[in-house]
């Protein structure tokens, strides 16, 4: 009899127990890989999402890269994002899943207005993610994400893997929601943004539209205000200390019209707020490592004189970067670099009362670079190929 | 009527630490209540010496009456309106449980199951509970024992996952506000700590009389972990964040991204909390139960369980009215006074009275 009533109860437990209320199965779901917010001619919100198409990504390998896309691109409207996001429902016929979302693509004309309103669900929301990398484009959200990528069946995971490639140059900053999120929850930070777009190619009949990251959006508060180019962006990252690694193009010693690439292998920076009667202060100290990566002239660089002409010359280039950044970011009053942290860390007395006219304090803040630089190795050989000779004897 | 069983300290301590840390872990409200600010795990951990100064008189009680719970010795010491006592303190501990629910379904109906009725959670937790608390509590104090390795890895391997991810220079500036701001941080701290009152229940059970370091122990073992956790939310979070996310320690984990395959692990924390949760549900149903029978001298409490849990599930339906009520009573200008009166004011006045009355109870183990 007991073991009559244990089978009956081990048999309850097992339909209640593995069963949840929201199980849905992978066939019910589409899976968002991306999400592109613009706002229509009458103030409405836009959404579109790039919904992965399984039967297109199974049958990958027999077919050549491009062609068939391995996703859907679905626009709706509605007076809110939420709104618009359910209103999507009435064109898919499967449930919208955003767990695997890895990209928000904001378009420019939202972005003007602010960007703290329609980011309100994307943090709210149980199944989106604060690891998600977000964009400005210029142009329409809905055009990015229908834009394809030669070598991914799915641009949104080709979106977010350019985003990890930045590291490389570092000319784009990698930003997910969670950082952007702790920029716009702070009193004095203010936050940049990569672009992202894309170039038109013929091919034939039809045009590609390939998707590529340009520029930096700089937001004053969640309102976009402008944009840095590459040179700013990468200043912007050394005071950062986010330049992970990067080439630096300098003129070679000793021939200046050629050029000298130096890759950087290490970097760090840390900011030294001071304040003189009354002056606030900030040293910005930088402290590069590079190796000589390349050298397109025919001069001796591995000297250590040339070794220092080329690192003053580094120190000189990065300088120049930091400064451009600075001169923009005081021009536009925008806390790009977490300077206001760096006094509240400081002068915690003070702070309260800075923090309160920090736009006012913010663009009279002094500012002192130093760089210093170092150049370590030569890479597998020390001399160009085709080595100029030393005393005039350019005989050929 | 106590139950003839007996727990070694180390599960008590596991009890206590575990009931206390699972609200923590899912309800982690690092900025409510002074300092406010960075120094925040300053407070966590002078809570220890506060909560052990607050649990004076319940350790007191307990060298007087060694062999009774706090129901039956307050019986001992006022007699008829000890009875009177006993009922204020199990109304607590149902209301306490009832307030658990609210947390244990506005979170799963939140952040994972939406769609899922809360009744549905309830009633297939309390199953499970009724089960564990008629086999009596050395089946609970062993299933803490089980449990708290589980909770220690997953609290221990969050923050190793995290630690790329952390930001320790959120903690300067260094006692940005005064030393008051701090210790009174650490009284509100201290004042949530209604799980002390276990000890007042579970005290005779133990079976070594090291009542002592069971006290120190419990206290620095919840300090210390959940200064462990206030470093992992703070220094991923950033202070301006952690003020708007409800669960801060589950979005914490949300966040956890490593080499881009260890991610999405919040079915970590969910066992974690599904775990502990279950644990607590048990202690205070026992001791709800076992205090009833010892209110009415009854020889058994089993048999009260599920009466129990008809009383509990309609109250805990109804009080759960919405979140932000139950944010506004979980907050610092509330909850501390409402548990202060229970964990120190009453066994306090006992105290005294039964000083002043020489009264004593049986000393013998």
């Amino acid at each position: 009899m007991r073991s009559y009533l244990s089978v009956i109860a081990c048999i309850i437990i097992l339909t209640v127990l593995p069963g949840c209320w929201n199980e849905r199965e992978l066939n019910t779901i589409a899976l968002v890989q991306a999400i592109g917010l613009d706002r229509t001619q009458n103030g409405q919100i836009s959404l579109s999402l790039q919904l992965l198409k399984p039967s297109e990504i199974k049958s990958s390998t027999s077919e050549n890269g491009g062609g068939s896309n391995g996703v859907w691109v679905v626009t709706s409207q509605g007076e809110t994002v939420f709104d618009a996001l359910r209103n999507a429902t009435e064109q898919t016929d499967r449930r919208s899943y955003f767990t695997h979302n890895r990209v928000i693509v904001i378009s420019e004309d939202i972005a003007r207005d602010g960007i703290a309103d329609i980011l309100d669900l994307l943090n709210r929301d149980h199944e989106l993610r604060p690891r998600e990398y977000v964009f400005i484009t210029k142009r329409k959200a809905v055009d990015i994400l229908k834009s394809e990528q030669e070598q991914e069946k799915i641009p949104g995971m080709a979106i977010a893997n350019l985003a990890k490639l930045t590291q490389a140059a570092s000319k784009i900053p990698m930003i997910d929601l969670l950082a952007l999120d702790k920029n716009l929850a702070s009193k004095t930070n203010d936050s940049i943004l990569p672009g992202i777009d894309f170039s038109q190619e013929n091919e034939g009949s039809s045009t590609k539209k390939l998707v590529n990251l340009s520029g930096t959006a700089v937001f004053k508060k969640d309102k976009l205000i402008g944009w840095f180019d590459t040179t700013e962006t990468r200043g912007t990252l050394w005071i950062q200390n986010k330049v992970k690694s990067g080439i630096i193009v300098v003129t070679a010693p000793g021939d200046e019209t050629k050029k000298v690439s130096i890759e950087v292998i290490k970097s760090s920076s840390n900011l030294v707020p001071e304040k003189l009667d009354g002056q606030l202060m900030i040293t910005i100290n930088v402290q590069v490592q590079g190796n000589l990566a390349e050298q397109m002239s025919d001069v001796d660089l591995a000297k250590p004189d040339s070794f220092n002409e080329l690192e003053e010359r580094m120190a000189a280039v990065i300088e120049n970067e930091i400064n451009s950044a600075l001169v923009k970011a005081q021009k536009w009053n925008v806390d790009i670099f977490k300077f206001g942290e760096e006094f509240h860390r400081r002068f915690p007395e003070e702070w309260p009362e800075l923090e309160n006219n920090w736009g006012e304090e913010f663009p009279k803040i002094k500012v002192n670079v130093a760089v210093d630089a170092k150049l370590r190795r030569t890479g597998l050989i020390t001399k160009p190929v085709q080595l100029k000779e030393d005393e005039g004897a350019d005989g050929k | 009527m106590l139950e003839n069983a007996k727990i070694t300290p180390r599960q008590l301590i596991f009890i206590f630490v575990i009931i206390r840390l699972v609200i923590t872990v899912t309800f982690f409200r690092v900025f409510d209540g002074p300092p406010g600010n960075q120094d925040v795990w300053i407070s966590r951990l002078l809570s220890i010496p506060v909560e052990l100064l607050l649990s004076a008189p319940i350790y007191l009680l307990w060298k007087r009456f060694p062999n009774q719970s706090l129901i039956e010795y307050s019986q001992t010491i006022l007699g008829k309106a000890g009875k009177l006592i006993g009922m204020i303190y199990i109304l607590y501990f149902v209301h306490l449980l009832a307030v658990f629910f609210c947390q244990w379904c506005s979170f799963l109906t939140t952040a994972i199951m939406p769609e899922t009725p809360a009744l549905f959670f309830l009633l297939s937790l309390l199953f499970f509970a009724a089960y564990a608390v008629k086999k009596g509590i050395e089946v609970i104090a062993r299933l803490a024992e089980f449990f708290a390795p589980l909770v220690l890895f997953a609290v221990i391997s969050i923050f190793l996952l995290l630690s790329k991810d952390m930001d320790f220079r959120v903690f300067t500036p260094f006692m940005e506000q005064s030393f008051f701001s701090i210790l009174a941080g650490a009284l509100v701290i201290s004042t949530r700590t209604s799980e002390m009152l276990t000890f007042a229940m579970l005290l005779p059970y133990l079976n070594e009389k090291k009542t002592r370091l069971v006290f120190i122990s419990s206290y620095s073992i919840y300090a210390i972990l959940v200064a462990l956790l206030t470093v992992t939310v703070l220094t991923t979070l950033g202070l301006d964040l952690v003020r708007i996310h409800q669960f801060s320690y589950y979005s914490v984990i949300q966040s956890v991204m490593v080499g881009g395959f260890i991610e999405r692990i919040e079915a970590l924390h969910l066992s974690v909390w599904i775990l502990s949760g279950f644990l607590r549900v048990a202690v205070y149903l026992y001791l709800i139960a076992i205090g009833l029978s010892q209110v009415f001298n009854i020889k058994s409490y089993t048999f009260l369980v599920i009466p129990t849990i008809t009383i509990i599930v309609p109250i805990a339906l109804a009080s759960q009215r919405s979140i932000v009520e139950l944010n506004e009573f979980l907050s610092y200008k509330v909850d501390p006074w409402y548990n202060l009166f229970f964990i120190l004011v009453i066994p306090a006045i006992l105290l005294l009275i039964s000083i002043t009355f020489r009264k004593q109870g049986d000393k013998k183990v």
